[in-house]
């Protein structure tokens, strides 16, 4: 199907959409009649209410507006090899220096991209959590989750974050899982 | 059976089935209470409306329109509950003025002789269920849009409502309108409402009765007591201190609550806090988990906690997962919170401050804020040994922590005085080796000096401490300096009665170092033979049983001198007890060691 006839489709399906909505709205006042003996303003204000309402799902179903929440907030950089442990799910979490703001949140959808190359985004991931952890207490868990072996791969990996290293050097880990919708492929 | 019977009859089952969820899922004593409470009015409401339909009776038809009455303020009652907690239930006036006008309206229908049917065409009625649900619809919508960690369960409480509404007064005029009037009486959609009304309190649902808690008998004595009803800050490298804190506020009988993320570390710190109630804060949910980006959930267990234990000690250990995983607004109302949450109910709480960036901390201390400024214990630890036994001392203190079983970075303030013997017997006997008697003493006078050094600084802290704790209000405008470090900032009585047991601690450790100092690892022994012949022991010295025992340990000493037929030798020790006796009645004076 060209993306002419997906666009024409899409349109149909919102038309039908507003024709159903519509078809409540007149079907409402129809049925509703008995309520104008109630008096004008009661039926201003009761009436008023019901029209927002609609229009404010009318407005909903004519932006178009995406409602997928799979939709990427941010994007985290890795390495080649990087990329290939998590695509075979060998790496589950990446370590960076603390930040203030970050664009994302556990639960969040990030892009996978290869650092220093341009914005194509090669694998989706799903945030899991995030955690702070000092160097010295990283687990044996931590460091599978990290897709290396020993506290010294660790510490070139904080070398190459930070460019020194001391005892009290602390990490953010950002844990996250492989969505399995590939990009860029 | 027509259709309406069987559908109100599904209804009816539906809202049992809720009913018993709701019993066998929730905790929480009050919520469960109302929400059980409220299910009963709606399953009597519904039942009745089908056996008054069934059996044509009137007497059931009036109990239909008394629990249709009093459903709503039940609703207003328990969504005010669920919102302010205690400090709402605590004042029985408001529910009681809220639940009254359902009386009043139950026997006025009763005197009038209203329907269930026509109960919605009395303006009395109408204007009080507008009452009871405007109250909940305002309580759950502010909450809803205004708070950013209750955000979830003001929404979920705006849809039970609406859904209420939208199946009781309005469903009422639609049912009228589409001319189906047999179905006027029961709500309908009641099952569906109390479904999303459980979700809203299981979301909330950690109840301290549930968690381990119970007072100990008062056993050791706090080097640092954080003021009550008061949020600390303690700002320290690694988490040792609040964990410290919290464990001598256990110790002192205070029922604790810790909010803990997993890992070894913490694992080793449940071990040592097995009576406080313990909360972990993971990635995922479970019975005694909650997860880092659930703010809301963590407000209710530590505001649940702290309102069943009043004057108890939260320890908010994972607080760095909270601020990683969550908006800085979303954290600072959680902080918020609690700030007020320690006024109310006299709770400390204590909030480490390790781990975080300094834009973090800047960020939720607010002025008049209490924080807690420790030490790098570590650092201080080696720059005094280096002064006096220069490159061994690294290796020293590594050995000594490796001795305890812990690492250098979780030294701790309260192991110096253990670190100050051990120092003490580890440099004699290394002096031993050395096998010069000019050496020998030499080196004797470094390690007592050594450990007289780090004695004073394990004691200058406390005196910084109460001289901190003894500062004036803060008056000035500028932000920082309205910062208050007020670590100890406990009522006077108390202060003294605790600085004195303090004082106490140290003089026996001062005691137990001059006896090594001069009779080396013997000196233990010869302390306890000593102490034995004045009928005491370490727990029950004082004061005025130092004098004594001076006089005891210097006869020792010359008792030495005299089993040793050599005179120089008799009269070095002669003028060693001597020196003994003077430095054991100095810590009469000192508190600590001289």
């Amino acid at each position: 199907m060209t993306l002419r006839w997906k666009r024409l489709g899409l349109f149909l399906l919102r038309a039908l959409i507003l024709f159903a909505l519509s078809a409540i709205l007149v079907g409402g006042f129809w049925f509703h009649a008995e309520f104008y003996r109630f008096g004008l303003p009661i039926l201003m204000i009761a009436g008023a209410v019901t029209v927002i309402m609609m229009v404010l799902a009318f407005r909903f179903v004519i932006s178009g507006r995406n409602l997928s929440f799979s939709r990427p907030k941010g994007s985290l950089e890795f390495e080649l090899d990087e990329l290939e442990r998590v695509r075979h799910g060998l790496k589950k979490s990446t370590l960076r220096k603390p930040q203030g703001e970050r664009t994302f949140r556990p639960g969040s959808v990030v892009s996978a991209r290869l650092r220093g190359a341009d914005d194509t985004e090669v694998l989706r991931l799903r945030i899991v959590g995030i955690d702070r952890k000092y160097l010295a207490d990283f687990e044996k868990g931590d460091l599978q989750a990290l897709g290396i072996g020993s506290e010294r791969e660790l510490s070139e990996m904080w070398w190459k974050l930070d460019g020194r290293l001391d005892e009290r050097a602390y990490g953010e880990l950002i844990i996250f899982e492989r969505l399995e919708k590939e990009r860029g492929r | 059976m027509t259709p309406e019977f069987i559908l109100v009859l599904v209804i009816s089952v539906l809202t049992l089935a809720v009913l018993v969820a709701g019993i066998l899922f929730l905790n929480r004593g009050r919520m469960k209470t109302l929400f059980v409470a409220l299910h009963i009015l709606f399953l009597v409401a519904n039942t009745s409306w089908l056996m008054g339909r069934h059996f044509q009776q009137n007497g059931l038809d009036f109990l239909t329109l008394s629990s249709t009455v009093m459903v709503f303020p039940v609703i207003a009652i328990l969504t005010l509950a669920f919102f302010h907690g205690r400090s709402f239930t605590r004042r029985i006036y408001l529910p009681i003025m809220i639940f009254l006008p359902s009386l009043g309206i139950v026997y006025v229908s009763f005197v009038e002789k209203w329907t269930s049917s026509d109960l919605y065409d009395h303006s009395v009625f109408v204007y009080y269920i507008v009452f009871c649900l405007a109250i909940s619809l305002a309580e759950s919508t502010a909450v809803w849009l205004r708070s950013s960690i209750l955000r979830k369960e003001g929404y979920l409480l705006v849809l039970t409502l609406m859904i209420l509404l939208a199946t009781g007064p309005t469903y009422y005029q639609e049912l009228r309108i589409l001319n189906a009037d047999d179905f006027i009486g029961p709500n309908l959609g009641f099952p569906l409402s109390g479904g999303v009304m459980l979700m809203a309190l299981l979301r909330t649902d950690y109840s301290p009765v549930g968690l381990k808690t119970k007072r100990r008998t008062q056993r050791d004595i706090s080097r640092f007591c954080p003021e009550p009803g008061r949020l600390h800050f303690v700002s320290e490298a690694r988490p040792k201190y609040s964990r410290s804190i919290f464990a001598d506020e256990l110790d002192n009988g205070k029922p604790g609550l810790v909010l803990i993320s997993s890992g070894r570390r913490e694992s080793a710190f449940k071990s040592r806090i097995g009576n406080a109630a313990i909360m972990k804060v993971s990635f995922t949910n479970g019975k005694d988990s909650i997860r880092a980006w659930d703010l809301g959930r963590v407000h209710y267990c530590i505001r649940d906690f702290a309102a069943a234990h009043r004057n108890s000690v939260v320890l908010v250990d994972a607080f760095p997962a909270l601020v990683c995983n969550n908006d800085m607004s979303s954290v600072r109302e959680l902080v918020s919170s609690m700030r007020s949450l320690a006024k109310r109910t006299d709770c400390t709480f204590l909030v480490p401050l390790s781990l975080l960036t300094r834009t973090e901390s800047s960020q939720l201390i607010r002025p008049g804020d209490s924080v807690m400024e420790f030490p790098d214990i570590e650092i201080e630890v080696l720059e005094r040994l280096e002064a006096h036994i220069g490159n061994l001392s690294r290796h020293l203190l590594r050995k000594y922590c490796k001795s305890r079983g812990i690492m250098i970075k979780d030294l701790l303030l309260e192991d110096v005085p253990d670190l100050a013997v051990w120092i003490t017997s580890t440099l004699d006997t290394l002096g031993v080796y050395a096998g010069d008697g000019a050496m020998l003493r030499n080196w004797k006078n470094e390690s007592y000096s050594t450990s007289l050094d780090l004695m004073r600084f394990y004691n200058s802290d406390i005196e910084e401490a109460q001289r901190l704790s003894t500062a004036p209000p803060v008056t000035t405008e500028s932000l920082l300096s309205q910062v208050v470090y007020a670590g100890i900032a406990v009522p006077p009585s108390t202060r003294n009665a605790r600085a004195n047991k303090r004082s106490e601690k140290a003089m026996k450790e001062g005691l137990l170092l001059v006896f090594l100092k001069h009779f080396g690892e013997a000196g233990r022994f010869v302390l306890a033979r000593e102490l034995g012949k004045l009928d005491k022991n370490l727990d029950n010295l004082t004061k005025a049983d130092l004098i004594p025992l001076a006089d005891r340990a210097q006869e020792a000493m010359m008792e030495f001198g005299e089993i040793v037929d050599i005179d120089h030798i008799r009269t070095d020790m002669k003028s060693k007890g001597y020196r003994m006796r003077d430095e054991i009645v100095g810590l009469v004076s000192d508190g600590g060691v001289a």
